[in-house]
């Protein structure tokens, strides 16, 4: 095709071109279509059609996040955990295993273009030619030769392979001496080691880094790279091990956390009055240290306080197992197929309760539950909730509802309430099959969350224990199924007869009361009077606002937190300490002191990386109220200079021209942008020298003005946490308190000894100390 | 997690000061620090945090002294201070009556509140003054002896005293953890501390089988 000055000159060239390319595009086309459509009988064809649906279908995702989400299984479908986010450190790579093609595929791959060669001739011949059938016999001769020969040579590599594993193996067992005895925990170790061995032969060069290591064993440098280079090669089986614990870790995390944006994107400089909590909310908070401080014991009361609470909601759940056969009103709630109940309770813990509109009817129920919990816990008014819920349905049972009702009460009512019901199950005749179908299907689902709460409330758990938690047994895969058919019978159930009058009033009359409460709880301002006003416009037969005290309610929502909190910790501490074992067992040279140390340095930056910020946001929602409390004193005092802290005036740094310790203020801002402990720990560290230098710069200007004035003073702690304080204050950022408190909980002891120690412990003191400006912040 | 990461070397211990404000708690560590090894860690942050090695018998401590403020309106977050800390030093200043009715309670809040075995030592500051002492030797001997403290006077700005009420408390210290050290199987540093631990963690244990 030719252009000339906007012509368009077609020759007979030009259209033969056309027509080729036609042609080669149609021939792309058929192979494509050949591609998807042939049963695909060949290795390699399998694999590259694979390959090239891949590419045509999903965007090259990393193969860890491929088998992270085979790991969540059905039973959670509808809480899904999504992928960790991805890590973007671009030195990852795996080993291109150099396995070439195994003979077998050599030889089939022969074998298909020896076909492909017999069909292009059989096409160029006449069929009926002599030499056709010449060919197919060669052909046939041929193809048979090659297998054959492929199968010797397979044998031959399968009969390799074994000697090398048994060489791996026994290897293994001369690191771990006794193989007879040994604990799983070993046994898994040795494992690992076995498939590091397996490992190493493919990459050879990390061979290389056991000499190195054998040569200077104390290198923190060197022991850095080494492990930097271990965690780069993406299926190294200690990286395979890592990401397991991180995915553990994250699972458990993310429904937790999950939701939590909305409440704590709220907290922010300058937060609005309405947000500012008042003082009878946070009492509890601007004291609290300093009383669990002084006096052990009153935490350990509180301690086994809540314990004693935790044995009574377990009594009260088990309670509501028997009761929801009868009790329909609750139950009928479940109209998403809620495969979130096994985690059900934390749903009960919610404090911020922010969810999505789709399960408000997944509210009405936790809520509910949360009701008759709370009151039973709170020894009075038990039952209330059920109970209610019961006359509304039945409309014929009265009880006295007094107060300080004994638990054995409790059993009584509840046996007389099931009779009851009982009596009016056999009345309606044509509801009574379906709702006892239907109160086994609860019953199973309550054990199941009785159970998972049950296990959940064990602070520490074993590793068995641990197991259950994390894979989804049958159990809780037939609980979702189970859920699911409950679901769906009830859907047919409703669309064939719609539920009585009562009934549905009792329904409604509970969704209101879930609702209203859910919708109070988002609010963390919820004062004693807002759930008062709550009860009050509920309807008349929900006469227990005594009984229900919000303030009770979210405080066993924060213990709850704390609770699970702890125990993640304590699972993040123990994986840790797992890894750094597997690492001095894969490298021996590591086995010491020094080593250790650094190693367990190295660890922490790839372990906390990705599960960092969901960890945190749970460390935020735990710490909710202080960051709170934070957020109104940082908007109320954000103009704050050092003299209304009362820092000594040769130190308020009053003459210079930009804010008085910006550097430090700046340098503190910068804490959230680390994510592991120790460059956190080590930023609050320069904040404290940092606020040092400021002195010094500022009286060097000075003296440079004017030589005879005095030089810089020094800085006692009498000066530099008035100081910090204002730092804190300045920088504007509530979520110190959730840093501080995670620094502590995972810097190991042994770094909190020197300066960091001190600075650290500083900056909590001095976090506190704003913190319990707060009534101040208050009346002035 | 413990026995994996490296013991802290067990000749550090941590001190901290206490005492009002305005008694020279700061310059005496500075005087300690600047008299006796010129060449060893400059101060990073003032004088709030400071470290010094010194000679108890064969052995070298090294002793981290924690600075801590002495307003009133702190004093209710000490207890972040002493509670990992192996000595304390009350300090008061002879020259005001009231900071050593402040300093009788700090002892007092010590006694009941720090870790059993915390090493405590009262000391006066300020000597040097010649006619402003408001509190005698008498008055400080007595308090010491009553509630079984080392005791001391010395002066910051002369120097006088300063080292040897390092010395004495840091061979208090040495004392005592060798002592506890072979009465107990070795742990990680502060025996103070592991022991306020197992407290707790019993009351765990118990609240599990509760559960």
């Amino acid at each position: 095709m030719v252009a000339t000055g906007g012509d368009v000159i077609v020759n007979e060239k030009t259209n033969k071109e056309v027509k080729l390319a036609a042609q080669c595009v149609d021939r792309v086309a058929v192979l494509i279509e050949k591609l998807y459509k042939s049963p695909k009988p060949k290795q390699t064809m399998k694999s590259f059609t694979d390959s090239v649906k891949s590419i045509l279908k999903e965007p090259p995702l990393k193969a860890f996040l491929k088998t992270k989400q085979t790991t969540i299984k059905s039973g959670f479908s509808n809480n899904l955990v999504p992928s960790l986010p991805p890590e973007n450190n671009p030195y990852i790579f795996r080993v291109e295993k150099t396995r070439t093609l195994s003979p077998m595929e050599i030889a089939q791959k022969q074998n298909q273009s020896l076909m492909a060669a017999y069909k292009a001739r059989m096409n160029r011949l006449n069929r009926s030619d002599f030499n056709a059938f010449n060919y197919s016999l060669t052909i046939q001769r041929k193809l048979a030769e090659n297998i054959a020969i492929a199968r010797a040579q397979e044998e031959e590599i399968a009969r390799k392979m074994q000697a090398r594993n048994q060489r791996l193996e026994e290897e293994a067992a001369k690191r771990f001496a006794t193989p007879i005895g040994m604990s799983k925990a070993e046994q898994e170790q040795r494992q690992i080691y076995k498939r590091i061995l397996e490992y190493e032969n493919e990459a050879k060069w990390l061979k290389n880094w056991r000499s190195k290591l054998e040569a200077s064993p104390e290198d923190p440098i060197l022991i850095s790279q080494l492990v930097a280079e271990v965690l780069r090669c993406a299926d190294h089986p200690l990286t395979v091990l890592l990401q397991k614990y991180q995915i553990k870790i994250y699972e458990r995390l993310y429904p937790l956390v999950n939701n939590k944006h909305k409440g704590l994107d709220k907290i922010k400089i300058p937060l609005f009055k309405s947000e500012w909590p008042t003082f009878d909310e946070v009492s509890d908070i601007v004291f609290k240290r300093q009383t669990s401080l002084q006096s052990p014991s009153v935490s350990q009361e509180r301690k086994s306080f809540t314990d004693d609470c935790q044995q009574k909601n377990g009594d009260a759940v088990d309670g509501l197992c028997q009761a929801s056969g009868a009790i329909r009103a609750p139950f009928e709630g479940i109209d998403s197929p809620s495969a979130s109940l096994v985690r059900n309770e934390d749903d009960w813990d919610d404090p911020l309760c922010v969810r999505s509109e789709s399960s408000d009817s997944l509210k009405t129920i936790s809520i509910d539950s949360q009701y008759s919990l709370q009151a039973n816990s709170e020894e009075d008014n038990s039952l209330t909730s059920p109970k209610e819920i019961g006359d509304e349905k039945n409309g014929s049972i009265t009880m006295a509802s007094s107060s300080n009702q004994s638990p054995s009460k409790f059993e009584t009512d509840m046996a007389e309430s099931k009779q009851n019901f009982k009596l009016d199950l056999q009345e309606g005749q044509d509801l009574a099959s379906q709702l006892s179908w239907e109160r086994r299907q609860a019953q199973l689902l309550m054990r199941q969350v009785t159970h998972d709460y049950s296990s959940y409330k064990v602070d520490n758990y074993d590793e068995d224990n641990l197991d259950y938690l994390f894979d989804e047994d049958e159990s809780g895969e037939n609980c979702g199924d189970l859920t699911q058919q409950f679901w769906e019978s009830l859907m047919s159930h409703r669309d064939h007869c719609p539920p009585a009058g009562d009934d549905s009033s009792g329904q409604d009359k509970g969704s209101t009361l879930g609702r209203s409460v859910s919708h109070q709880l988002p609010s963390p301002p919820l004062t004693f009077d807002d759930s008062e006003k709550t009860c009050h416009s509920l309807p008349a037969s929900f006469d227990e606002p005594d009984g229900v005290d919000a303030k009770t309610f979210s405080k066993m929502h924060l213990e709850a937190y704390k609770r699970h909190l702890a125990s993640i910790s304590e699972d993040i501490h123990r994986y840790l300490e797992k890894l750094l074992v597997m690492m001095t067992i894969a490298y021996e040279p590591l086995d010491t002191p020094v080593g250790r140390d650094q190693c367990a340095v190295s660890l922490e930056e790839p372990f906390f990386k990705p599960i960092w910020k969901t960890l945190f946001r749970l460390f935020r929602v735990v710490n909710y109220k202080q960051e709170l409390v934070l957020a109104s004193i940082m908007t109320k005092y954000s103009n704050i200079t050092p003299e209304d802290l009362k820092v000594s005036k040769k130190l308020c740094l009053t003459e210079s021209d930009t804010q008085p310790y910006q550097a430090a203020i700046t340098e503190l801002s910068h804490v959230q942008d680390y994510y592991t402990m120790l460059t956190k720990l080590e930023c609050v560290v320069k904040v404290c020298r940092m606020i040092c230098e400021c002195v010094d710069e500022y009286y060097k200007k000075v003296q440079d003005g004017d030589a005879s004035k005095k030089k810089a003073p020094s800085l006692g702690a009498d000066d530099l946490l008035p100081i910090l304080s204002y730092v804190i204050i300045r920088s504007g950022l509530p979520q110190l308190a959730a840093e501080c408190e995670a620094m502590t909980e995972f810097i190991h002891e042994g770094y909190m000894m020197g300066e960091e120690g001190y600075c650290l412990t500083t900056l909590r003191t001095a976090l506190n100390f704003v913190t319990s400006l707060y009534p101040t912040c208050l009346t002035s | 997690m413990s026995e994996s990461n490296p013991a802290p070397t067990r000749s550090s211990y941590r001190v901290v000061l206490l005492g009002d404000q305005g008694v020279g708690k700061s310059s005496i560590s500075l005087r300690f620090l600047r008299d006796e090894f010129h060449e060893h860690n400059a101060p990073t942050i003032g004088a709030a945090y400071l470290t010094q090695t010194l000679k108890v018998g064969d052995k070298t401590v090294k002793l981290d002294l924690w600075d801590t403020a002495g307003q009133e309106r702190f004093a209710s977050l000490a207890p972040m201070y002493y509670r990992t800390a192996q000595g304390a030093i009350v300090v008061y200043d002879v020259c005001s009556k009231a900071s050593f009715v402040r300093a009788r309670d700090w002892v007092k809040e010590l006694k009941t509140q720090a870790p059993a075995g915390t090493i405590v030592m009262l000391c006066g500051n300020k000597i040097d003054i010649p006619d402003g002492r408001e509190v005698s030797i008498e008055d400080g001997v007595q308090m010491a002896r009553d509630k079984g403290l080392i005791f001391a006077e010395v002066s910051a700005k002369s120097g006088q005293g300063v080292k040897s009420i390092f010395q004495a408390i840091a061979e208090k210290i040495v004392a005592k953890d060798s002592h506890s050290a072979n009465s107990a199987p070795p742990q990680d540093k502060g025996i103070r501390l592991s022991s306020n631990e197992k407290a707790s963690s019993g009351c765990r244990c118990s609240s599990q089988q509760t559960a």
